[in-house]
Formats: C-alpha cells, structure tokens, sequence
C-alpha cells in the first residue's frame, strides 16, 4: 500500500478565509508543525492543521 | 506521523484528509475530514470547511477572552510506541510514517499489552450510527433520520440543526464523531441539543449494547482493516464492466482476479497455505461459502476478517480459464 502524506498547518485571519487563486502562493501554509504553533503563539491566531494521507 | 503528537492532535488517522481547527495551546475547537465505504471524499465539503473557518474564528475569539486553560496533557508521538519503535530499529529504511500507521501501532500495541478487545475496532463512528444523516455541506443540519433508528426513537427529524452533543458544540461531523468515539460500545445516553423553526430543543439518545459495531461494508474503506486477522492469505482487483461482460458475468456482480497470493512477510504462510489449497493467480473469485454480494474487493476482505474463523475451511468458487473451480480453503491464524 502506497501512502503520500503531507502536513501543513496555516494560520487563520478572517482574509485567509475565502477561495484560493491560482497556486495557493499567496496563502501562508507551513510545513513545520512546531514552527507553525511558535508562530501561533507569537501572533495570537488560531491554526488549520491539516494531514493528507492517501491509501 | 513523525513526532507528531497523537495526544494532540487525536483524530481519525485513517482518513485521506484530517483538519484541526486549534491554537497555540493545544485546544482543539473543531476537527475537519471524513470518509466512508462510499468514498474518500463522500463527506467533505468545501463548503462546510469554510463555514466552519468563519464560524471557528469567532469561537477562537471568544476563547481567548475566556481565559481558559489548558490542561497538560502528556504527549505521545508514533515513535514512542514501543512496538512502533522495535519496528524503527529493525527497519532502517521506515522513514515515513504514514497516518494509518498510527492507528495500527496503537492496536498492536494494546494487543501486546493483552489491552485489547475486539469492540476497539470501532473507531469514530460515524452519525449514521445514530440513524443521523447529516448534509455534507452544511453539516450541523440532519438531513435525513433512519426509521426506527436511536435518533428517531429520541423524536429527532430532518431538517433539525444540531446545536450541541455532549456538550461539544457542533460544527462538522467529527463534532458528533468525537463523542461518539468516547461513547462505550456497552451503551450509554447521547444529549442532543437542537433547533427546529427557530425553537431550542432537547433530546436524549439511548444506545444498546453493541450500537458502535461496524458492519464490514462501514469498515471496509479503513487501511486498519488489513492488519485483521484471519484473512485470505490473497487478493486482487474488482474486475471492470468490460472484463465481466466478457465472462458472462452480470455488470453487479461480484468478481475480483487474484492478482497476488501472500509470499511474504509475517503472513507468507496464508499464501501459500492458499497455493496449496488450488488458488492460482489469474482466477476469478465470485463467491466464499455461499456469500456472494460484495461491493468490492475490500468489502469481500473486511467480510472475511470478520467472519471467518481460524482453523475452518472457506468454500471458494473460482473462474479459471472462463470455467468453473472450486476450492476449499483452510483459514490459518
């Protein structure tokens, strides 16, 4: 069984939450999940922790 | 998976696509994903995702200015399961851990540690236990209830929208699943809070003994399922239209071509146990004792590992060459 996993995590701003254009570049996804929560720490704003698994 | 804490960040790893909705401290607000024997996807919605992301700010919001805290909760990572991490040792070339991995080394290990009971299998069920169909798209709304189901019998009724279960507020259907998944399979009372024309509601759902059991068909999408035992010791694809046709097989039934018979690893020993038994590699599998109306290859494999017994013999019927083989298979441990 083969498997592709990708995390990343966001933080969330009332403007991040709306459609995507293009590629996503412009939208701030994080590979590191621990730099990701440091950087939620130091500026207040919730996380989209998403996984993605395919089996 | 890797060093990721399974505490944390506890979800459904069996799940193609898993969102938290969190902080920084760890609090979970709201999880996202879902999946069924239907599809991956079956339960997603890029809808409902964004309605939960407005929805989820405002909740985020108002936590902050709570001033509630966290509780610590003792972090886990895949790796520090013992026996994930015998497997690490032994194995210098795993270096992705994949989320259903996560899943498995939890079982196994409980099964080590003699933890383990069969009803563990029963991992987030989904609403539809409770005879609750929720719209994907908007998923605090009950789309349709089930006649005779725990939710109709507690006067729930499509077009109802869930407000709370347990307490957890509801904004996506792992909402429901969470608590669910904390609900014993020996039973117990569900509360619901809702709202229908406008009017706040309340209800209580009563669950049997044995309400968390999963038919094969429900389990069947879930990568765990492999890791079952007894199974087949072989496998293959769902032949296609074309390929049935061609064997004067109706377009609805039942076929897989064995592709493989198991020759390695821990279960080498069911392949060739099926060798010997006359399974070849090219026949066509239409039925095992009797039991013929499998919607797919893994439905007939979760099927198998849920009813067959160890140390009986399984009745095949096969297609070899277009004609009919039958096979009595030994069912190994």
């Amino acid at each position: 069984m083969r498997c592709r996993l990708a995390l990343a995590a966001s933080l969330l701003a009332l403007a991040f939450v709306r459609p995507v254009s293009g590629d996503g570049e412009d939208f701030p996804w994080l590979t590191d999940l621990a730099a990701a929560r440091a950087e939620a720490r130091k500026s207040g704003r919730p996380m989209l922790v998403v996984f993605r698994c395919e089996t | 998976m890797k060093g990721v804490d399974l505490n944390t960040y506890a979800f459904d790893w069996d799940l193609t696509f898993a969102a938290l909705l969190m902080n920084a401290d760890g609090t979970v607000y709201h999880r996202y994903g879902g999946r069924s024997w239907e599809s991956a996807d079956a339960r997603l919605s890029m809808d409902a995702l964004t309605r939960l992301l407005v929805d989820g700010l405002a909740e985020d919001k108002a936590y902050r200015a709570s001033g509630i805290e966290r509780e610590a909760v003792k972090p886990l990572s895949i790796e520090e399961i013992p026996v994930f991490a015998e497997r690490i040792r032994n194995n210098k070339e795993l270096s992705c851990f994949h989320c259903h991995m996560a899943t498995e080394a939890m079982r196994e290990q409980a099964q080590k540690d003699k933890t383990w009971s069969p009803d563990d299998r029963w991992l987030w069920p989904l609403p539809d236990k409770l005879g609750l169909k929720l719209d994907p798209a908007d998923p605090s709304k009950v789309l349709e209830i089930s006649e005779d189901s725990p939710a109709a019998k507690a006067g729930l009724a499509a077009g109802d929208r869930l407000v709370t279960v347990n307490g957890a507020r509801v904004r996506a259907e792992p909402d429901v699943q969470w608590v669910l998944h904390h609900t014993p399979p020996a039973g117990g009372t569900i509360a619901i809070a809702f709202e229908r024309g406008g009017e706040q509601r309340a209800a209580k759902i009563e669950l049997a003994a044995g309400w968390k059991s999963a038919t094969p068909l429900e389990y069947s999408w879930r990568p765990a399922m492999w890791m079952l035992r007894p199974d087949p010791g072989f496998g293959g694809p769902d032949l296609d239209a074309d390929e049935k046709k061609k064997l004067g097989l109706d377009p609805g039934a039942f076929a897989i071509r064995i592709g493989y018979l198991i020759d390695w690893g821990e279960r080498a020993e069911t392949g060739r146990s099926a060798r010997k038994a006359g399974v070849q590699k090219g026949d066509v599998l239409l039925s095992v004792d009797g039991v013929s109306d499998f919607r797919s290859g893994q439905h007939f494999q979760t099927w198998f590992r849920f009813t067959r017994e160890a140390g009986k013999i399984a009745e095949l019927k096969l297609l070899r060459d277009g004609k009919p083989v039958s096979v009595s298979l030994p069912i190994l441990k």
